[in-house]
């Protein structure tokens, strides 16, 4: 037996949800869906594969401020910025829910970044299983399925009279409501199939192919645009500066790419990364090399954004099959 | 839009040929890493002087943008202010030069003087 919310109680449960917490929840807006705070239900998109952007701002905003400094009794203090609230962020994709699973990994291992762990703590994720696979869809590959309950705290699926409920965590089990579910012997649907993407093996790939030519041919046509690093789930580079607005000084952060110019480059102006192919190999080496030594995984869920929106076609999927047929040419780093 | 952000117009812009944008500029730094209001105005103000009287309305900027922003209206009011005031249109002649390419000492446009 299985729990089962109606589509019309899916709705007074998310209305209540907009009362009690910060609802965030994809919306249609101009053509493209995103996750957005919403404050009417009825905006709420239901029927959408994934939103243009993941989740991750809600966790790591595109900008942010860090702390003000402000004057105060003749000295100095730094106030941290708290201004997170209780938040319920409805819709997750079981691919972007591994995602913020894998950010955890570089923000909240020691020395832990403070805010990023209060938006974790206050968030709690409603996910949503695919009924059907984009394109450019790899999760299976990854580590995840459209299906998976793994790093959400409540998974929905769909079937035909409602949304089987699987409370996962406790946090789930806490926004849960117990009087609007109702017991049924309804059954999941099997989960979309999708294509698969040879990574057994691929991090000694790249670590043998580190000075092939390959990369020097790839970016050729790369733009450097960095919009792969603003869709993903992951990418989670940024740089911080501070900002004086009229005497109120804040240090900000914002969202930074691999693939901007100078972001390699140290005092002095040497730039470990100089050129075009080991600019674009430090994008692909970050994510199948150097996150999966240091954390144990590749930092990719395989939801396919930064396929989708390359205006070049840089395909993800088509570099790890390429890696794997280089066979290794100079082994370095 | 972020100076990172905006890089994604200027690269497809076959108008763009700096071998060095400004909003790559680190020091000084021409547009903040920020979100905000003047980050975005700055960039668009001196895309606007950049490609005035020079897009050739390809729309490329357009199509990459991920989110639908509709840059061709921007483009659209810039060809349209340059041939109001200039009688110029990009594009059509490849001997004649740009209005904010060329400087005439004689030139009288009726407006800020």
């Amino acid at each position: 037996m299985t729990q089962v919310i109606s589509k019309s109680d899916l709705m007074v449960w998310l209305g209540r949800l907009s009362e009690s917490h910060r609802l965030i929840a994809p919306v249609d807006e101009a053509g493209v869906t995103l996750f957005q705070k919403v404050s009417k239900v009825e905006d709420i998109a239901l029927d959408f594969t994934n939103t243009v952007l993941s989740p991750k701002e809600w966790f790591f905003p595109a900008t942010e401020t860090l702390f003000s400094v402000e004057k105060k009794d003749g000295g100095i203090e730094l106030v941290p910025n708290e201004d997170v609230e209780e938040s319920v962020i409805f819709g997750v994709r079981p691919c972007d829910a591994l995602g913020i699973a894998l950010l955890d990994k570089p923000f909240l291992n020691e020395p832990a970044d403070a805010l990023y762990g209060r938006h974790r703590d206050k968030t709690t994720l409603i996910g949503l299983s695919c009924s059907e696979a984009r394109p450019e869809c790899f999760c299976t590959s990854m580590g995840t399925a459209p299906n998976d309950p793994a790093n959400v705290d409540v998974l929905l699926t769909e079937v035909a009279d409602g949304y089987i409920v699987d409370a996962v965590t406790d946090k789930g089990k806490a926004i849960v409501p117990q009087d609007l579910l109702k017991e049924s012997d309804v059954t999941a649907p099997p989960p979309p199939s999708m294509e698969t993407v040879p990574v057994e093996g691929i991090e000694e790939a790249m670590s043998q192919s580190f000075d092939d030519p390959y990369w020097e041919r790839l970016a050729d046509r790369c733009l450097h645009c960095k919009l792969c690093a603003y869709v993903c789930p992951i990418c989670y580079c940024f740089d911080v500066r501070d900002y004086n607005d009229k005497g109120k000084v804040q240090r900000v952060r914002s969202w930074e790419s691999c693939q901007s110019s100078g972001f390699t480059t140290i005092a002095g102006g040497y730039d470990r990364r100089a050129g075009k192919g080991p600019h674009l190999r430090q994008r692909f080496g970050h994510k199948l090399l150097y996150f999966p030594r240091e954390f144990g995984s590749a930092a990719c869920t395989g939801c396919g954004r930064c396929v989708k929106v390359c205006p070049v076609n840089v395909d993800i999927r088509e570099v790890i099959a390429d890696v794997q047929d280089l066979g290794g040419t100079s082994g370095q780093q | 839009m972020t100076a990172a952000a905006a890089a994604t117009p200027r690269q497809v812009c076959p108008g763009c040929y700096c071998t060095e944008c400004f909003v790559d500029k680190l020091d000084p730094m021409w547009v903040g890493i920020r979100i905000a209001p003047e980050e975005n105005r700055i960039w668009h103000t001196i895309r606007a002087y950049h490609l005035a009287g020079r897009c050739s309305g390809c729309n490329e900027c357009e199509r990459v943008c991920p989110v639908n922003i509709p840059l061709s209206l921007l483009n659209r009011k810039l060809a349209k202010d340059v041939e109001g005031l200039f009688g110029f249109q990009a594009g059509l002649d490849d001997k004649e030069m740009q209005p904010l390419g060329a400087f005439d000492k004689d030139e009288k446009l009726g407006i800020g003087e």
